[in-house]
């Protein structure tokens, strides 16, 4: 499947420009079940094709077939004609994760040409034609294009690349120091050992501001040395950066262009097996500012020098720009920021913006040169999600009879997707967090500052108050204790009850299972692949199989295990709410795992068994095999099923 | 217990990933550098010393011996980490100021530059 269409398909280029060619492998194609639905000159073929198909087609007149998702890189075709290296491009699109994400989330999805939200395809007759896109949104729906960060955020900011679409789990850094001809354009062993430690320490302070703690980076460096001499001065800020970067990416084995930036990104994710990833260059060629940024990704750009600010900076700019990376937007008053917009994983509005905000906003990393996060930068960087799970009761935080007042009770409770039942975590150092009730801006609570065991939890305007202030701990187990920090003891859940309206109180920890939390939406990934299980298209239907794929954050790539009992859940996921099930309840090896509406059989019931560190096999209930990625593949969008258990790595998956 | 920042240098056959999956009570990763190097908070110095799959633990500076084992870039990695732990406090320009201050340019270019 390319794009979101319902398709799998595949590609066939040979390497003549010869249309009888392609009309024999059309003829061929169609003999053997297949169809071809595109052709882009005489070389390019795209279709549907099985895997017979393309196996016949393989070599005939020295062609190759491939799935549309291992397309070849028009760059590698010498051969390839214009029309030719313009369907691959657009084929090799289609199949990027921001490309189907894009169209999983399409505005507007189902409303009329007519809806009274848009303009109509058509202009009404007297018009010059229709309005035009909206380029003060921050919302990431374009498609990968080279552009960098701008003090006023008037520019349409660069497409959010699906490889830094929030900020969660482990992201892929890839630092490339670039190295002149001259001694001018060199980073001294000093510099470069400097610029190490302030990235170290930019991101070690962004890993801290993470609720939960689940924030890490994976590194890459890379020293590239390359001849090109200073340009003119007269250089535009694009072509500054293509005089070097150009000459990098091709050292590094990739094209010469911006493109090869995205591609090394999306390869380092992949070779270091991470959720996210970018790059950074360092460089001391003349740049058209000292660091800029993709809004979205893949690369940020820095000099040594940092401006005014020094070089003791660098850590804070870095991170700063990280935070553009992952989809945040300016805060400081020159930049042109607005308090409107829709910024980041959660399309928040920048309310912390300097110029509008009451009073001027709070100290932020986004807004100042502060070791501070206000309570919105979060929300862009995509951080948690934050609704709270009990581990034994599979139930989450909420509070009695959905009370927004203050004082009221904390409870556990079925969890139904209501604000009452969601919290968003406001990093306050320390490792410290306040959470904050979206339903009534309250904050969790010690009653009356209490250190005793037994103190009940509630809600209570925030007061700065030590007792207002929570510490999240992994366990190991996926799941975290959250300790109060005026008393140091554990959020549990009263006489360890499984009931919904059962109230939260403090407890000394003793690593019970009703002192173990997390939050409850969260990928399930393949060891042997790093790939996560994905509702193709986020699907709402029943019956979709579920693959394989990377991870890209969307809600079809977020589960939640709901304890059913005697050790057996049933897998929710996000975007649709159906559970995840074994296709007509087949115990056939094979069978493929499925969407569809809970029902409580036992081809619904799942059991996670550690058999090593962090990672689990599923069981399904009624067959008691394990679900399984099909010969151990790595490919993306391969189905997911289930197969008796045989210890290979891929039936073993992280919770 | 005070929570430290420290490098470890894994064993061999120990990725740096599949070690941070076994990060326990009081353990927690804040950076790989694979395959065999991790940054870690930690409460329990000890219990990392007694883990076989810890080859040493580099707090303020690491042997030479060690070092010469190390990649190239695997050294820049740990250079970089422990001249981040032991530089002495940093004297910041404009410390906490907004990016616009006056006398400051802000670290993104204005829109009429790109």
């Amino acid at each position: 499947m390319a794009g979101d269409l319902p398709l799998a398909e595949s590609v066939v280029v040979h390497p003549r420009a010869d249309s009888g060619i392609a009309d024999s492998l059309t003829e061929r194609i169609n003999d053997t079940g297949g169809r071809v639905l595109h052709r882009f000159g005489p070389q390019v073929l795209i279709g549907q094709l099985t895997e017979g198909t393309r196996l016949q087609v393989s070599d005939l007149h020295g062609a190759v077939a491939a799935a549309a998702r291992n397309a070849p890189d028009p760059d590698d075709l010498a051969d390839l004609d214009d029309t030719g290296r313009l369907g691959l491009q657009a084929l090799r699109l289609r199949e990027t994760p921001g490309f189907l994400r894009a169209k999983a989330h399409r505005p507007l999805a189902g409303k009329g040409w007519g809806t009274a939200d848009a303009m109509p395809p058509d202009a009404p007759s007297g018009t010059a034609g229709a309005a035009p896109p909206d380029a003060l949104s921050g919302t990431a729906t374009a498609l990968p294009t080279q552009g960098t960060t701008t003090g006023t955020q008037s520019l349409a900011p660069a497409a959010a690349l699906p490889t830094s679409a929030r900020m969660t789990g482990v992201t892929a850094v890839g630092l490339i120091i670039v190295q002149g001809p001259t001694a001018d354009l060199q980073f001294t062993d000093a510099e470069r050992t400097k610029v190490v430690a302030e990235v170290q320490n930019g991101l070690g302070w962004l890993a801290t501001m993470e609720p939960g703690g689940s924030v890490s980076w994976s590194y890459e460096i890379r020293v590239v040395s390359i001849t090109t001499t200073k340009g003119p001065d007269s250089l535009t800020f694009a072509e500054k950066e293509d005089r070097w970067r150009n000459p990098v990416m091709a050292a590094l084995g990739f094209s010469a262009d911006f493109a090869g930036v995205t591609a090394y990104v999306q390869g380092l994710r992949n070779r270091l097996g991470t959720e996210w990833a970018y790059c950074a260059f360092f460089t001391k060629y003349p740049i058209g500012h000292f660091a800029y940024a993709s809004i979205g990704g893949p690369r940020l750009v820095m000099d040594n020098g940092v401006d005014g600010w020094t070089i003791e900076n660098m850590d804070r700019v870095f991170a700063h720009e990280t935070g553009h990376i992952f989809g945040a937007p300016d805060e400081y008053a020159s930049s042109g920021c607005n308090c409107a917009g829709s910024w980041g994983f959660y399309g928040k509005p920048n309310t912390n913006c300097e110029s509008c905000a009451p009073g001027g906003g709070t100290s932020c990393l986004m807004r100042a040169n502060d070791w501070a996060m206000c309570s919105w930068t979060p929300a862009h960087l995509g951080f948690g999600p934050v609704p709270l799970m009990a581990k034994f009761s599979g139930k989450v935080a909420d509070f009695s009879g959905g009370s927004t007042a203050a004082g009221a009770q904390a409870v556990q409770s079925t969890w139904n997707g209501g604000v009452n039942q969601q919290f968003r975590a406001d990093p306050v150092g320390g490792g410290y967090y306040r959470l904050v009730s979206l339903s009534s801006g309250n904050v969790l609570t010690v009653a009356d500052a209490s250190t005793a065991d037994g103190a009940k939890i509630v809600q209570q305007p925030w007061n700065g108050g030590d007792s207002q202030l929570f510490r999240p701990e992994a366990l190991g187990d996926g799941y975290y204790r959250i300790l109060a920090k005026h008393s140091g003891k554990a959020l549990d859940v009263t006489a360890a009850s499984t009931a919904d309206g059962a109230n939260l109180q403090q407890w000394t920890w003793g690593a019970p299972e009703n002192q173990r939390w997390r939050w409850i939406w969260g990928p399930i990934r393949a060891k042997h692949s790093g790939k996560v299980l994905d509702v193709p298209a986020a699907s709402t239907a029943s019956d979709i199989s579920v693959a394989q794929d990377d991870y890209n954050g969307g809600n079809n790539q977020q589960f939640r295990l709901d304890p059913i009992g005697d050790g057996w859940y049933r897998i929710v996921a996000q975007h649709s709410t159906k559970v995840l099930e074994i296709s007509g309840a087949s115990t056939s090896n094979g069978a493929k795992l499925v969407q569809g509406n809970w029902t409580g059989g036992n081809h619904q019931l799942f059991r996670p068994e550690p058999v090593e560190n962090g990672y689990y096999r599923i069981v399904a209930k009624h067959s008691g095999q394990a679900l399984d990625v099909p010969n151990s593949s790595t490919a993306s969008r391969v189905d997911v099923g289930q197969w008796p258990w045989n210890g290979g790595d891929n039936q073993r998956w992280r919770l | 217990m005070a929570t430290r920042e420290v490098l470890l240098l894994l064993s061999g056959g120990i990725a740096a990933q599949e070690f941070s999956d076994r990060a326990s009570e009081g353990f927690r990763i804040i950076s790989v550098f694979p395959p065999s190097m991790v940054v870690a908070e930690v409460d329990d110095l000890e219990e990392l010393q007694r883990d076989p799959g810890v080859r040493f633990i580099v707090e303020d500076s690491v042997p030479e011996e060690v070092l010469d084992e190390l990649t190239e870039s695997e050294q820049l990695f740990l250079q970089g980490w422990l001249l981040k732990r032991t530089a002495p406090e940093k004297k910041r320009a404009g410390d906490r100021l907004p990016w616009d201050a006056p006398g400051f340019v802000p670290p993104d270019p204005p829109a009429d530059s790109t």
